[in-house]
């Protein structure tokens, strides 16, 4: 709970410390060191024994600290990304940092709460800073599309969320999850309002996380916006956006699964064949990593099919490698953008020669997306599947790995690409550049796939 | 607010189901059909207030004043995103001269 007020704080702190002349040029540290201190900070809300604040507002338990510490140590990583981004001369930089820590603050409220007030504040807070985050390059025509695309369906999903809010209040008279769960248990005959409510929240939680059919925004978004402002959406927001889904389901509506365990099942189906299939056609990277977030979305959904048993764990594990591994790539697209590259897959031609480190660590980063062992993709793809089979989701399970091998040829796509010899004549590729993030995620990708149990027993 | 919420509880409770529905989609097909970007924010609106509207009936007739507490944040967070997304507007018109959604075309797959 400290965490959540400190790093609302913080973001006062970056827009006071972007307004004077003289501090500006230290915002990026400000930030940094109030998130890495936060994330130490939120180590000592393991275990406590009072859990619930705010007359059971927010329930900071195990699950929401272990997610915390994962979205802040992310989000820490994407500052750092984000050091020669922003000229610090420009009046105004501070406030993408404090814009970014209320994106932060927002996406700590949805994974620590316990009323569904809390879940649309936290939801509301986290998009409506990044309406303006996907506008901030406030000249480019992409970005300006990018940013009116997002507010207008992220506000028609917003609407959807709340309608359904208010038919689950009218059926069950709280917006407590605690007292939800108590009357989904309870009753054996839900009324139609109810399964309407249900219908309608799932809908808009769907929209947040761009599971097809409600997809179509994300990679039209992703490619507008600036590249910060992207990796920051493709990791802090979607592992938020997952926590609260999984939060929502398996405290309030285990008990009436049957109901919608089938178009849950469909949604994953779906999501898995159009995110990958449409990967394949991709030309443009930050394009294709959209598609593979899309593509990746369809598995976390699997853990929510699951619900049971291991599931918390199983998603927990999965957004680690997931977070580690799409920062990774975005490390090496931003290196792209910064020697003035087009975003095509084809100006990585050659950068096995030019840049051999970059290659290899951007190889390990597509190993895991694919989910080759011993990286820690394929851990958490097994995590998933395991426990989806566990509790008897054969079919959709087997669809989820039969297009993860299409997702393995359009990744093998890419590093074939980056060891190929470079077109004649053209100097097009990231020469003695190295990127410490870059280091960092591969690392993170090897050791959890080393050490796969330290991470999972957190939850169990 | 007794008398407040005897007043409410005059409709039955389904003219008030019946009728947010309604309103709700009116304003998702607005979103769909309309391609002026302001239209789609009134629409969006609409759909906003058809939430508080059901919001306050479901309170009234359960005699809970939660639900009348939600549509308060309901209504800040409307104000805030109106705020946002006319920002998003104005500056789209500066470089565009246009609020038309189909005008806006530059990314495709």
């Amino acid at each position: 709970m400290n965490v959540l007020i400190l790093i609302s704080c913080l973001g006062l702190l970056s827009l006071f410390v972007g307004l004077s002349d003289s501090l500006r040029r230290y915002s990026l540290q400000v930030i940094v060191a109030g998130v890495l201190a936060l994330f130490v900070l939120n180590f000592f809300n393991w275990n406590q024994e009072n859990t619930r604040y705010y007359h059971d507002m927010v329930n900071f338990d195990h699950y929401a600290v272990a997610f915390t510490g994962v979205i802040l140590f992310v989000a820490a990583l994407v500052f750092m990304l984000s050091k020669d981004q922003f000229n610090f001369d420009e009046k105004g930089t501070g406030d993408y940092y404090g814009i970014m820590a209320f994106t932060v603050a927002g996406a700590i409220m949805m994974v620590s709460y316990s009323n569904l007030a809390m879940l649309f504040i936290g939801i509301e807070a986290l998009s409506v800073s990044l309406y303006t985050l996907a506008g901030s390059k406030k000249t480019s025509h992409e970005s300006n599309e990018a940013a009116l695309k997002y507010f207008i369906l992220g506000a028609f999903a917003t609407g959807f969320l709340l309608f359904g809010i208010t038919m689950i209040y009218g059926a069950t008279g709280s917006f407590n999850l605690a007292e939800i769960a108590a009357y989904v248990n309870g009753s054996k005959d839900l009324p139609y309002l109810f399964y309407a409510g249900l219908l309608m929240l799932m809908v808009g939680l769907l929209f947040k996380v761009s599971a097809a059919p409600f997809h179509f925004w994300a990679p039209d978004v992703y490619e507008g916006s600036p590249n910060i402002v992207t990796s920051f959406m493709a990791t802090v927001v979607k592992i938020a956006a997952f926590a609260a889904f999984y939060r929502l389901f398996s405290t309030c509506f285990g008990g009436a699964s049957e109901q919608w365990e089938m178009i849950l099942s469909a949604v994953v189906v779906l999501t898995l064949v159009i995110g990958n299939f449409s990967a394949l056609a991709q030309s443009n990277l930050k394009r294709l990593l959209a598609y593979s977030g899309i593509a990746n979305a369809g598995f976390m959904l699997l853990a929510i099919v699951a619900l049971k048993g291991d599931a918390a764990s199983a998603l927990f594990y999965y957004s680690i490698a997931y977070a580690a591994a799409s920062l990774g790539a975005f490390a090496v697209l931003i290196l792209l953008s910064e020697e003035g590259q087009t975003l095509s897959i084809d100006s990585l031609r050659g950068l096995g020669k030019k840049n051999p480190v970059v290659a290899v660590l951007f190889c390990i980063v597509l190993l895991s997306m694919a989910g080759i062992p011993p990286t820690a993709g394929f851990f958490a793809k097994y995590f998933i599947i395991s426990t989806a089979i566990a509790n008897g989701h054969l079919a959709v399970s087997l669809i989820a790995i039969l297009t993860s091998l299409v997702g393995i040829y359009y990744y093998f796509k890419i590093i074939a690409t980056l060891f190929s010899a470079p077109v004649e004549g053209s100097e097009n590729t990231i020469a003695e550049k190295k990127s410490y993030i870059l280091i960092l995620c591969a690392v993170i990708i090897i050791a959890a796939g080393i050490l796969p149990e330290l991470i999972i027993s957190l939850l169990r | 607010m007794n008398e407040i919420t005897s007043t409410i509880q005059v409709v039955p409770l389904e003219y008030y189901i019946f009728l947010s529905v309604t309103l709700f989609s009116i304003g998702v097909l607005g979103m769909l059909i309309r391609r002026n970007a302001i239209i789609a924010f009134m629409s969006i609106e609409l759909m906003l207030n058809a939430v508080n509207l059901l919001m306050v009936a479901f309170s009234a007739f359960r005699g809970d004043a939660k639900g009348q507490v939600f549509v308060f944040f309901i209504m800040v967070v409307a104000a805030a995103e109106v705020a946002i997304g006319l920002a998003i507007l104005t500056m789209i018109h500066h470089n565009r001269g246009s609020v038309d959604i189909n005008a806006l075309n530059k990314l495709k797959w």
